[in-house]
C-alpha cells in the first residue's frame, strides 16, 4: 500500500527544489590564474575511474575543477553538481546528478526518475539503468564539487556503488576537504585513482607573482611576493585575502612587512583589512548577507532592509573573487564557503545576536517567494520552531510526492525533542513519512507520542486533513504494516472522521477499499475504489486513481467478468503512463498482468507481474507484496516454470507469515501450496525464449526503449526481461550480461 | 570504528596560528589561549559528536589542526578509555 500511500497529492508539478544553480560551475574569470601544471595532472589517463582533489578550505579546488571542466568539455560531456547538505537525501542527489548529465548528454536515457521511484529503488533500478546507459554511450565525466558535505549514509553509499560499477569510459571527479569515503584503496591498487592533494594546490612563488602582479596588477617586488607566500604557506585563499587587502593600500611593501611580522592568524589579520577596503555599505552587505547560502538582490534587500542590493552585488562580484555568480544572468551568487564562514564570524563579532534576526528575515522572504525548503532551513536556524513546524506541516505532501522523505525527516531531526513530542502537527508528519519509508518503529513511536497529547480531534491541520485523529486513522488504514484487520478498522474510522472535502478523502476511500478487498469483501470494496478513481484525478492523485482502477479490474476478475477486468486494467495503465507514474504504481502492472493471464496470455503477463513484484518489494509493505507474489506464482505455475513458481510461493509464504493479520492472503497462499508440483523441466538459471530474444538485442547498440520498439514490447516489459536476465546470469550490467552469455555459449 | 562515548572529558585542541577571541562563539565556550604562533582550545566536551563538531568548525575556517588530546583523565573516565590504534 505504501506504493500508493507514497504519493498522496499531485504528481504533475515539476519537482520542487531542483536548484539549477547547483548544476553550474562558477564561471572562470580573468583574474583567475590558470594552473597548467595541475590541469596537466588532471589530464584523463586510460583507466582512471576516480579523480580526487582533496585539500582544506580555500585551496582553490573549485576554481581548478571549473577550469579543468571548461577545457575538458570540448573533448567529452562533463556534468557538474555542487553538493550541499540537502544531497544527503539520495532522491535530491540523484535528481540533480541525472539532470546534470542530461544537460551535457542529451542522448542519455535514464528511464526512471529518482523523484518518482524513491530512495529504495535508486540503488536497484536507477543506478543500474544509468550504468547501462553510460556503457552504451561514449566517454563522459561528472564533477561533484564539495563531496565532504555528504555525511555517512545512502547518498555516499550510492556514489561508492557508481564508482565500482561505472564503465571505464566514465570518470567521476570530486573535490573534497576530507578524504572521501569511496573505495579508494581498491582503486589505487588497480591504478584507477588520480589524487591531487593540498601540497600540490599551494601557490608557488611564480604562480603568486602571476596572480598578484600580472592579474591583479599590485606591482609587488619579488621579495614581497616571497614573503607573502612564506606567510601564507602558499595557501590560495590566504594569498587572495592578502591581495584584496592590498588593493587600496599605498605603501604595499610596508603592508607586507607588517603582515610578515604580525603574530595574529593570517585570516584574522586579513579579514579586518579586506572589510576596511570596502565602503561601509558594502561591508554591511557582505556581513549581513553571509547568513544565506545563496544570494540575490531582492533577498539582500530584505536582509538589509534597503534597496539597490542587486547593483551592489554585481559590483562586488566584479572585484571580489570570493563572491561567485551562480548563473549567467547575474541574479544569484554565493560566497566562497570559507569567506562566507569568516564573514559570519565577523558578523557575530561586530553585531552579536543579529544573525538570528537575519535568519528570520530570510525565512520570511523565502516563504513569500515560494522557496519553501530554504524558508524552513532559515526558520530552523533562527529557532522559529512554530513557524518551521507550520510550514513543514503545510508542505510535507509536496516533498513526499517527489520522494524526499529523507529531507523531511532531517528537518524533524532538527527540532528539540520536547518541541517535537509536544507538537501534534509535527508528530503527524513524522508518523506519515516514517511509515512511507517502511520505518515501522519510528512511525509507532510518533503515533504513541501523539496519543499522549490532548486535542487530537481539534482541526483542521495545515495539510488540510480534518484533525490529527483523522489523519492517524487514515495513515493506519493506508499503511497497515501487514495488519489487514487493523487497517480495516482504521479505514472505517477514517471515513467517519475525515471530511469529503479534505484533500485526503480519496486516500480514505482507497484505504477503505483496500480494507474490504483484503478481507475478501470484493463487492463492498468496489464502490470505495470507484470513488477514489473518480475523485483522485481532481486532486492530482494519479497513483491513488491508478491503483483504484487496478483494484476495480482485479475485483472484476474475481467476479469472472473478463471484459470489465480488461477495460479497467487498460484505463489504469493509460492513466499512470500519461501521468508519468508507471514506475511506482505497483498495482497497475499487477492488474494488467492478471487481466492478460485471465485471457490466456501468460507469456505477456509474466514480465508485468515480475515488474509489479519488484516495485512492491522495494516499498516494504507485506500485504501488497504477498498479493503480487500470489498472482505471479499462479502464472509461473501455469507456464510450467515450476522452480520459479516454487520460489514465488516460498517468498509469499514468508511474507504472509510476517503479517500480524494477512486477511484473505493466508487462504490464497495455502491454496498455492496445496497445488501439485512437478519436477522442474528447466534449470533455474535458464533463460526463456523471450529473454533470449532480448539478450540478443542487448548485444547491439539499441537502447532498451529502442529494443522495445523493435520487439513490439513495452519499455517496462523489456526492462523486466533485462532485470531477469541479469539475475539469472548473476550480473549487474549490460556489458557483463553479454560477456557472461558469450561464456555460456548462449549467443 | 565506534569509539567509546566520551563523557564530560576535557579536551585540548591545538591549531596553527594565533586566533582572535572573536572565534570563541564558534567553539562553544572553549578557552582560547594564544602561544607561540599557536592557539590552544581547552574545554569540556560532552561527547564524540561535540568533539567532531569542533573539528568541523576548525576545518570550515581553513585552519590547520595540529593536535587533539584528552587533557585530564578523571577517575570516572579512565575505565572507558581505550587506545584504538
Amino acid at each position: 500500500m505504501a506504493s500508493t500511500g507514497d504519493q498522496i497529492h499531485a504528481a504533475d508539478k515539476p519537482p520542487p527544489g531542483l536548484l539549477l544553480t547547483k548544476l553550474h560551475p562558477p564561471p572562470t574569470r580573468n583574474q583567475n590564474v590558470r594552473r597548467d601544471r595541475l590541469l596537466e595532472r588532471l589530464r584523463p589517463e586510460e583507466g582512471v575511474k576516480l579523480a580526487v582533489v582533496a585539500a582544506p578550505a580555500g585551496s582553490g579546488k573549485t576554481t581548478l575543477l571549473a577550469t579543468w571542466r571548461e577545457a575538458e568539455a570540448e573533448r567529452r560531456p562533463v556534468g557538474w553538481v555542487s553538493l550541499d547538505e540537502g544531497d544527503n537525501d539520495p532522491v535530491v542527489l540523484w535528481s540533480h546528478v541525472l539532470e546534470a548529465l542530461r544537460r551535457v548528454y542529451p542522448e542519455l536515457e535514464t528511464p526512471r526518475r529518482p523523484e518518482l521511484v524513491g530512495a529504495s529503488l535508486i540503488m536497484d533500478a536507477v543506478l543500474p539503468d544509468l550504468v547501462n546507459e553510460l556503457t552504451e554511450h561514449g566517454d563522459a565525466a561528472l564533477v561533484l564539487d564539495d563531496f565532504h558535505r555528504l555525511a555517512k549514509g545512502p547518498s555516499r553509499d550510492s556514489l561508492g556503488w557508481l564508482v565500482e560499477h561505472a564503465p571505464p569510459s566514465f570518470q567521476l571527479v570530486v573535490s573534497t576537504r576530507s578524504e572521501p569515503a569511496l573505495p579508494l584503496a581498491a582503486l589505487r591498487a588497480h591504478g584507477e585513482l588520480l589524487e591531487v592533494r593540498a601540497d600540490e594546490l599551494g601557490f608557488t612563488a611564480a604562480e603568486a607573482d602571476l596572480l598578484l602582479n600580472s592579474r591583479l596588477e599590485l606591482g609587488l617586488s619579488h621579495d614581497d611576493i616571497d614573503e607573502l607566500v612564506r606567510r601564507t604557506e602558499g595557501w590560495p585563499a590566504g594569498l587572495y585575502l592578502a591581495a584584496l587587502s592590498l588593493g587600496p593600500v599605498q605603501d604595499r611593501h610596508a603592508f607586507v612587512s607588517r603582515f610578515g611580522g604580525d603574530s595574529r592568524h593570517i585570516v584574522d589579520f586579513l579579514v579586518d583589512e579586506v572589510l576596511e577596503a570596502h565602503d561601509p555599505a558594502l561591508q554591511a552587505l557582505m556581513l549581513r548577507s553571509s547568513v544565506a547560502e545563496r544570494l540575490c538582490g531582492p533577498l539582500c534587500d530584505a536582509l538589509l532592509e534597503q534597496e539597490g542590493s542587486a547593483e551592489q552585488l554585481s559590483e562586488l562580484a566584479r572585484t571580489n573573487l570570493f563572491l561567485l555568480p551562480l548563473d549567467d544572468r547575474s541574479q544569484w551568487y554565493r560566497f566562497h564557503h570559507l569567506f562566507g564562514q569568516l564573514l559570519r564570524v565577523e558578523l557575530e563579532h561586530r553585531e552579536p545576536g543579529l544573525a538570528q534576526a537575519l535568519h528570520e528575515r530570510a525565512f520570511a522572504w523565502h516563504r513569500d517567494h515560494g522557496s519553501i525548503e530554504e524558508a524552513i532551513e532559515h526558520a530552523l536556524d533562527a529557532g522559529m520552531f512554530a513557524e518551521a513546524g507550520d510550514l513543514i506541516s503545510a508542505t510535507w505532501v509536496e516533498h513526499t510526492n517527489v520522494c524526499r522523505y529523507a529531507t523531511v525527516l532531517a528537518w524533524l531531526e532538527r527540532f528539540p525533542t520536547r518541541t517535537l513530542e509536544s507538537s501534534a502537527v509535527l508528530l503527524v508528519v513524522k508518523a506519515w513519512v516514517s511509515s512511507m519509508c517502511a520505518m515501522q518503529e519510528e512511525a509507532t513511536q510518533a503515533m504513541t507520542a501523539l496519543e499522549r497529547l490532548d486535542g487530537l480531534d481539534q482541526g483542521p491541520l495545515p495539510d488540510g486533513s480534518s484533525s490529527a485523529e483523522a489523519s492517524m486513522a487514515t495513515l493506519r488504514a493506508t499503511i497497515p504494516f501487514g495488519d489487514v484487520g487493523a487497517g480495516y478498522e482504521n479505514a472505517i474510522r477514517a471515513s467517519e472522521l475525515e471530511r469529503p472535502e479534505s484533500p485526503f478523502w480519496p486516500v480514505v476511500c482507497w484505504a477503505r477499499g483496500m480494507g474490504h478487498f483484503f478481507r475478501g469483501e470484493f463487492v463492498e470494496a468496489e464502490p470505495w475504489f470507484a470513488e477514489a478513481a473518480i475523485l483522485g484525478p481532481a486532486g492530482g492523485m494519479w497513483i491513488i486513481a491508478g491503483s483504484a482502477l487496478a483494484y476495480q479490474s482485479m475485483i472484476a476478475g474475481e467476479a469472472g467478468d473478463v471484459e470489465r477486468q480488461k477495460w479497467f486494467a487498460e484505463q489504469a495503465t493509460r492513466l499512470v503512463r500519461e501521468r508519468g507514474v508507471e514506475d511506482i504504481d505497483g498495482e497497475v502492472p499487477l492488474a494488467l498482468g492478471a487481466s492478460l493471464s485471465a485471457r490466456g496470455k501468460l507469456d505477456e503477463a509474466q514480465p508485468l507481474l515480475e515488474e509489479s513484484v519488484t516495485v512492491l518489494r522495494s516499498f516494504g509493505q507485506p500485504i501488497d507484496l504477498a498479493h503480487a507474489l500470489v498472482r505471479q506464482a499462479r502464472v509461473l505455475g501455469a507456464l510450467e516454470e515450476r522452480d520459479a513458481a516454487a520460489s514465488a510461493i516460498a517468498e509469499a509464504r514468508a511474507t504472509v507469515d510476517s503479517c500480524p493479520d494477512p486477511g484473505i492472503l493466508e487462504e490464497w497462499v495455502s491454496a498455492l501450496e496445496r497445488s501439485p508440483r512437478k519436477r522442474s523441466s528447466r534449470g533455474d538459471g535458464e533463460l526463456s525464449e523471450r529473454e533470449l530474444a532480448v539478450l540478443r538485442a542487448l548485444t547491439g547498440p539499441l537502447s532498451e526503449r529502442d529494443i522495445a520498439r523493435e520487439l513490439y514490447l513495452s519499455h517496462n516489459t523489456v526492462h523486466s526481461h533485462t532485470r531477469s536476465i541479469y539475475r539469472k546470469l548473476g550480473v549487474t550490467s549490460r556489458a557483463e550480461a553479454v560477456g557472461r552469455a558469450r561464456e555460456l555459449g548462449l549467443l | 570504528m565506534k569509539g567509546d562515548p566520551v563523557r564530560d572529558a576535557t579536551y585540548e585542541l591545538v591549531v596553527r596560528g594565533e586566533l582572535d577571541e572573536r572565534y570563541g562563539y564558534l567553539f562553544e565556550g572553549m578557552q582560547m589561549e594564544r602561544v607561540g604562533g599557536k592557539t590552544v582550545l581547552t574545554g569540556t566536551v560532552r561527547d564524540q559528536a561535540q568533539l567532531y563538531g569542533l573539528i568541523e568548525r576548525i576545518e570550515e575556517l581553513g585552519l590547520e589542526l595540529l593536535s587533539v588530546q584528552q587533557a585530564d583523565t578523571s577517575p570516572a573516565g579512565s575505565g572507558q578509555e581505550r587506545d584504538e590504534a
